[in-house]
């Protein structure tokens, strides 16, 4: 430790508020540093010396003097009116609540303006309504419809022949999802996967 | 005794009562005379100035929130009123300056100094009262705030408006430019 350091913390130690590691490192300092030993007694001989230097006490006649005095500026004085404290904080406060009440209401203004309109698909389709969108996409192409066939059925296939009857979601077991097939589509299933399949 | 507390006074005295504001005064005047008395060293420049002080409360009573004690707000007010008291007075006085690096006074020098009249302690003791008297005034206030009237570092910062470490750095420059310019009759004083 440099000594320029260990002196301000014996200024803080004489005023005790050096915490008990510095106080440590201090004394070790100390210990080995003559000229801040010296420093040091020489400042608690200065603290002692002030504080005992002593303070002239005014007489009773001089106070009275001093309070006749006082007493007759006080009455000259203006008369103290006691001034309301701001209120600044407290309308501030109604300030951001009605901010945070109109960005909630324009907020539910857009959400509920906009979530009618098409450019808007909802982030979740119902499995109803994703069925709704492919038999309305399917219908008026039969290409399209031929192929999305096709994709089902190999999928349903592959269920089958892989054994996974604990599929979590039942496809064949659901009405909805075989009510858009064709006739053609029902009998392929079956000559495809045996009679069991559907 | 009055046994109204100093809240209690203060909602009198803001009430248009000026005896309510003088027992205020007669409760606390001590304390700000010896506060003041040190910043000033003179006991005449100390009355007035606590008259000041009492005088600038009252005319501010209507301002003050209560967030502090009575007793504490004064204290502020009489610190403020002692230091812009100090500046005047040391503009207005030929200082000399005060520096550490300076040569220190000689012990030999002036009537106290007298090698065969004083002794050492009271020559210390009168070396003491210059060099407290000479340190600039925000280092003499944090001084003899937290020294002669015991105020911790925190409270003494509340009372200047600036931080601890602040007035643990004024205390310390304090320090060491009071030693600087007592060591001779410090070294006197230890032999």
């Amino acid at each position: 430790m440099r000594c320029a350091a260990a002196r301000k913390w014996i200024s803080d130690d004489l005023d005790g508020r050096l915490s008990q590691r510095r106080t440590e490192a201090l004394e070790r300092h100390l210990h080995g540093c003559e000229a801040c030993r010296s420093y040091r007694r020489d400042l608690a001989v200065i603290q002692a010396r002030t504080r005992a230097r002593p303070v002239p006490s005014l007489s009773p006649e001089d106070w009275s003097r001093f309070e006749l005095d006082l007493e007759r500026e006080i009455r000259r004085a203006p008369q103290v009116v006691q001034e309301e404290a701001p209120r600044i904080g407290q309308r501030m406060r109604w300030a951001w609540a009605g901010a945070a009440l109109a960005l909630l209401a324009c907020a539910a203004v857009i959400f509920v303006t906009m979530r009618g309109q098409d450019g808007l698909d909802p982030a979740y389709l119902t499995y109803e309504a994703s069925l709704e969108q492919i038999f309305r996409e399917t219908r008026d192409d039969p290409g399209l419809a031929d192929s999305f066939d096709q994709l089902i059925l190999a999928s349903i296939g592959d269920a089958v022949r892989g054994g996974q009857s604990d599929l979590p979601l039942d496809l064949l077991a659901n009405p909805d999802f075989m009510e858009g097939w064709s006739g053609e589509t029902g009998s392929r299933v079956q000559d495809e996967n045996g009679p069991g399949a559907l | 005794m009055d046994d109204r507390t100093d809240e209690d006074l203060v909602d009198l005295a803001r009430r248009g009562g000026p005896e309510a504001f003088m027992e205020l005064v007669r409760r606390h005047r001590e304390r700000i005379f010896a506060m003041i008395y040190g910043l000033t060293r003179d006991r005449s420049d100390a009355e007035d100035l606590t008259q000041e002080t009492f005088l600038g409360a009252y005319r501010a009573l209507g301002r003050f929130r209560q967030r502090s004690s009575f007793y504490t707000w004064v204290y502020r007010i009489a610190v403020n009123v002692s230091l812009n008291f100090l500046k005047k007075r040391s503009r207005e006085k030929d200082r000399a300056v005060f520096d550490e690096n300076l040569a220190p006074a000689d012990p030999a020098a002036g009537a106290v100094a007298s090698p065969e009249g004083a002794s050492a302690q009271r020559e210390l003791e009168a070396r003491l009262g210059e060099a407290v008297e000479a340190l600039p005034p925000l280092f003499k206030a944090a001084f003899l705030m937290v020294v002669n009237q015991g105020l911790s570092h925190a409270e003494a910062a509340r009372i200047l408006g600036c931080t601890e470490n602040t007035v643990s750095w004024r205390m310390h420059k304090a320090r060491k430019l009071l030693r600087a310019r007592l060591r001779p009759f410090l070294s006197e004083v230890e032999q």
